[in-house]
């Protein structure tokens, strides 16, 4: 369970996330809509610790993410493309990541799962593609089987083969029961498996809640339609 | 939280050792160390020509090459700091991993050419010594003083430029600024101010302390004879080498209470 109270972030003038306050429930997958610029990445990274918040606050298990970083090892990332040491070869960056884990949580998937990245084992990061980078990315959020997902628009960067398969993936999180936080533009990909909707503009919550709650309000049949209507 | 330091201080090191620009670097310095002892036909003009090296290009491919690294590593701290980790572990393996690689670049680079000559350096151990200290010393701080910059600065572009203007600063204009200040208070004994003034940057700091082991500070006049006097008493060098430890730990110090706070 995750949950931001009063959450306000600006950057000079600029206020970018404006008295935010929502929960993110577990066992459900939440998807975090909004425009270019909404604040969707920097409340992602106010919950990764990564961007420090102008004030309120937010807990993780009822952990204050402003008091410690251990509750990170409840957490697996998906950045929305993969970066990583451009000399370094791919198990390099399996051991890196899993060392930076030691005594904190076990390795309990490994190296190819969502993706299959034996092959790619002792190729340099350099020599791979924007999507294996991403592939890579995802395997090492899942390795150790965290019970929070958070993927900044994961799918960006893959084919619709890879695309698929994460999608598939992280519907077999959620009926594991782990808590899933998502962001996406690719609002009919997310429809079929969203449980609650996040939906943010200009730093703001316009909507906050279960889809289904969303398509009765709006009286709309998609989550696009639904969206749209909140926005005019 | 050692474990730690030392798994990205490991990795930093296994991914730059591998990086063609430090290739390049050691080969470069590589190749002007030799060119040195070949063509000057004396072990103690050789390491004369070195020290102008040591001062001048050493700070600036450290100061340049840092602030790239940071710039192209800012997306993978990002990863790592999502991590169940400090940030200042991330922060401590980084510049870590970054100052043993070039070190150890310098380091070979300047050793191999000399081992070749192992018989013609008796007697300039100490200087040679010195020259690597020097030379390892001016490579941490400025180092420090790229992650200073590069962490206060989002904009790639903007931290590079300040970054080039601080090794010119350093290295150029504050040579300038001295002799001004000397041409304009010429009627003024200034011999402890301009000991102060050595103080305050490390390249003049590292210059004029291996100056005087060579012994050309007879030709730096009243100045060089007063540098000489001052810097031969064991306080004196002790205090030159702790100011250049410590200029490596005060940009390590501030940059990192900085890496604590920022946003990424």
């Amino acid at each position: 369970m995750i949950t931001i109270d009063k959450l306000q972030k600006s950057y000079g003038k600029l206020q970018v996330l404006d008295n935010v306050n929502t929960s993110i429930r577990t066992g459900k997958v939440t998807v975090l809509i909004g425009p270019n610029g909404s604040g969707k990445s920097t409340l992602i990274k106010c919950i990764l610790g990564l961007v420090k918040p102008s004030s309120g606050d937010i807990k993780v298990n009822d952990v204050s993410v402003s008091s410690n970083y251990n509750y990170r090892k409840d957490i697996g990332y998906v950045p929305q493309y993969g970066h990583f040491p451009e000399n370094l070869l791919v198990k390099d960056v399996f051991n890196l990541v899993l060392n930076l884990r030691n005594g904190t949580g076990h390795p309990s998937y490994g190296i190819d799962k969502p993706f299959d990245l034996t092959t790619e084992l002792k190729k340099k990061i350099y020599s791979l593609s924007g999507g294996t980078r991403q592939k890579l990315s995802a395997n090492l959020a899942f390795m150790f089987n965290p019970q929070i997902y958070i993927c900044d628009e994961p799918t960006a960067g893959l084919d619709p083969i890879a695309a698929r398969t994460f999608k598939q993936y992280i519907q077999q999180m959620r009926e594991e029961d782990k808590t899933i936080l998502l962001s996406s533009h690719v609002l009919s990909e997310v429809e079929h498996f969203a449980d609650d909707i996040i939906f943010i503009c200009e730093g703001r919550l316009k909507y906050n809640g279960p889809l289904t709650e969303l398509k009765i309000q709006t009286n709309e049949s998609t989550l696009e339609d639904s969206i749209a209507k909140l926005m005019e | 939280m050692f474990k730690l330091i030392n798994k990205i201080t490991f990795y930093g090191i296994k991914d730059l050792l591998r990086s063609r620009w430090i290739i390049v670097y050691f080969i470069v310095l590589c190749m002007i160390t030799e060119g040195m002892f070949r063509f000057s036909g004396h072990s103690l003009k050789a390491l004369s020509g070195m020290v102008s090296v040591t001062i001048f290009l050493v700070p600036l491919i450290s100061i340049i090459f840092a602030t790239i690294y940071y710039y192209n590593s800012r997306n993978f701290i990002e990863l790592m700091l999502t991590q169940p980790i400090s940030r200042k572990s991330v922060y401590i393996g980084l510049v870590s991993g970054l100052s043993f690689s070039l070190s150890l670049c310098f380091i070979f680079a300047i050793s191999i050419p000399v081992l070749w000559r192992f018989s013609m350096l008796s007697g300039y151990w100490n200087i040679l010594f010195l020259l690597i200290f020097i030379g390892v010393m001016l490579t941490l701080t400025f180092i420090c003083l790229a992650f200073w910059v590069s962490i206060s600065n989002e904009d790639k572009g903007r931290g590079l430029g300040i970054s080039l203007l601080l090794w010119l600063t350093m290295a150029v204009v504050y040579d300038g600024l001295v002799l001004m200040v000397v041409i304009l208070f010429q009627d003024y004994p200034l011999e402890k101010p301009m000991i102060v003034l050595m103080f305050s940057n490390p390249i003049d700091l590292a210059r004029v302390l291996i100056l005087l082991k060579i012994d050309v500070s007879a030709l730096l006049g009243y100045t060089g004879a007063v540098f000489k006097s001052f810097f031969s008493s064991n306080f004196a060098q002790i205090t030159s080498l702790l100011s250049l430890v410590a200029w490596v730990l005060f940009p390590f110090y501030f940059s990192m209470k900085k890496f604590k706070k920022i946003d990424f």
